[in-house]
C-alpha cells in the first residue's frame, strides 16, 4: 500500500526570512512572496532534514510543540495535513507516493 | 511638443513636453535650482490637449508619456503644473527599476535617513517639508528609493506637493515666497501648492544616506507612539511599494533587510509642531 511522503523542493528554491509572527518566503521560480504563520515554517524546517511522511512529521513536531489530541477539526494532525496540502499546492514542498 | 523642458531629480532624468507654454514656464521657475538633463532622458512626460480645439477652448490637459494610465481623466490647464508632477510621479511609479520604490517621504541628518510612510493624508509629506526647514536634509516627499545592493536611500527631492491646511502652515514657516508655485485651487486632490526644497537639499541629491528609523505618522489623532512589528511593517511596505513585485528577489531582499534592521514606530499627532517634537525625541532615542 502506498502513502504520501513529503519533500523539500530544489535546493535554494526558497528564500526565508523570519519577521516576528510571520515568515516571509520568496519562491524563486515563481517570483512570488508567501507569508507563512506557524506551523507552516516548522514543516519547512522538518523537510529540510529529509523526506518525511505524516507520522514522522507529527513525531518531529511533538518534540517542539505541545500537541493536544482530540477528534475535532482542530486536532493537530488535521491542521498539519491541511497545511501540508496548502504548501504542496503553493509549490513550496512536494509530495510523492511511497510503498 | 511645442514647448519642453528637462530636469534631473535625484537619479532620474525627465523631459517634459507640453502643448502650452504656461506649465513649462512654471516648471522652469520652480525647478530653477535643479540640474538640467544633458543626456538622454529616462522618462518623457507629455501634456497634450485632448483634441485640437481643446488647446484653445476650455483647454484641458491629458497626461501621457512613456508610461501612462489609459483611463486617467484630463485636468484643467490651470492645473497644468499638477499634471506635470503627476506625470513625473507616474513614470517613476510604473517605470523605475534601479531602486526599490516606497511611497514615502524621507529626511536625513548626519548621513542617517528617517523614512516616513502612511496613507494619503497622514502628513508624511508636510512633516518632511517642515523637518527640511529645521536642519534636516530633505530627501523627498513622494518616493523613497532604496538601493537594492547596498540598502542605502537615494534622494529624490522633487517639489513638495502641499495640500490644503499644509499650505498655510508652510507659508508661515518659509520666508522666501519665490520657493512656492501658484496656488492650484479645487484640484481633484483639493487645494495644492508646490514648494521647492532648500537649495542645499537639491545640491546634495546625488548623496545617498543610510536608513536609520522608520515611522508611520498619522495626522489628526491624539498623541501616541507605539512600536510596529516587523510582520506588520513588511506587509504595509509591500503595499507602499510600487515596484516590489517587478524587482523580484532584489525587492524581497531589500525590503526584508530594511524591515529587519530599522527601529519602527507608529506616531499619532494633532499638529505639525507636536510631530516635529516627537520625531526629534524618537531620533535622539533610537539613532543619535
Amino acid at each position: 500500500m502506498t502513502h504520501p511522503v513529503f519533500a523539500k523542493i530544489d535546493h535554494d528554491a526558497l528564500l526565508r526570512v523570519r519577521l516576528d509572527s510571520l515568515e516571509a518566503v520568496y519562491h524563486r521560480r515563481s517570483g512570488m512572496t508567501h507569508l507563512l504563520v506557524d506551523p507552516a515554517p516548522a514543516l519547512l524546517d522538518i523537510l529540510q532534514t529529509g523526506d518525511a511522511d505524516m507520522a514522522q512529521i507529527m513525531t518531529s513536531l511533538a518534540s517542539d510543540y505541545e500537541m493536544i489530541s482530540d477528534e475535532s477539526e482542530t486536532a493537530p494532525d488535521t491542521i498539519v495535513a491541511a497545511r501540508l496540502a496548502e504548501l504542496c499546492e503553493l509549490g513550496l514542498i512536494s509530495r510523492k507516493l511511497s510503498n | 511638443m511645442r514647448y519642453s523642458c528637462s530636469v534631473n531629480v535625484g537619479p532620474a532624468r525627465f523631459r517634459i513636453g507640453s502643448d502650452w507654454r504656461a506649465p513649462i514656464d512654471q516648471l522652469n521657475a520652480l525647478y530653477c535650482d535643479y540640474p538640467q538633463t544633458q543626456n538622454v532622458a529616462d522618462f518623457t512626460v507629455r501634456l497634450e490637449a485632448t483634441s485640437f480645439w481643446r488647446r484653445y477652448v476650455r483647454p484641458s490637459v491629458m497626461i501621457s508619456g512613456d508610461f501612462m494610465l489609459p483611463d486617467a481623466a484630463p485636468v484643467a490647464l490651470q492645473h497644468g503644473l499638477l499634471a506635470a508632477e503627476m506625470g513625473m510621479n507616474l513614470q517613476m511609479a510604473l517605470g523605475w527599476r534601479r531602486h526599490l520604490l516606497l511611497h514615502a517621504s524621507a529626511v536625513s541628518r548626519n548621513g542617517k535617513t528617517l523614512i516616513m510612510t502612511g496613507h494619503s493624508g497622514s502628513g508624511k509629506s508636510t512633516l518632511s517639508a517642515m523637518l527640511g526647514e529645521r536642519g534636516w536634509r530633505f530627501m523627498g516627499d513622494e518616493f523613497v528609493l532604496i538601493d537594492p545592493d547596498r540598502g542605502m536611500t537615494q534622494p529624490f527631492p522633487r517639489l513638495v506637493s502641499l495640500k490644503n491646511q499644509a499650505i498655510d502652515a508652510m507659508q508661515r514657516d518659509v520666508v522666501d515666497q519665490l520657493r512656492f508655485g501658484p496656488l492650484l485651487k479645487s484640484t481633484p486632490k483639493g487645494d495644492i501648492r508646490h514648494f521647492r526644497p532648500q537649495k542645499s537639499a537639491i545640491e546634495q541629491m546625488d548623496r545617498p544616506s543610510e536608513p536609520a528609523l522608520l515611522l508611520y505618522p498619522r495626522f489628526g489623532y491624539d498623541r501616541a507612539i507605539r512600536p510596529v512589528g516587523k510582520d506588520e511593517s513588511f506587509v504595509r511596505l509591500t503595499q507602499a511599494s510600487t515596484n516590489y513585485v517587478a524587482l523580484g528577489e532584489k525587492g524581497f531582499s531589500s525590503l526584508t533587510r530594511l524591515v529587519n534592521h530599522l527601529p519602527t514606530m507608529a506616531l499619532d499627532y494633532q499638529n505639525g509642531a507636536e510631530a516635529v517634537e516627537m520625531v526629534e525625541r524618537l531620533w535622539a532615542e533610537y539613532v543619535a
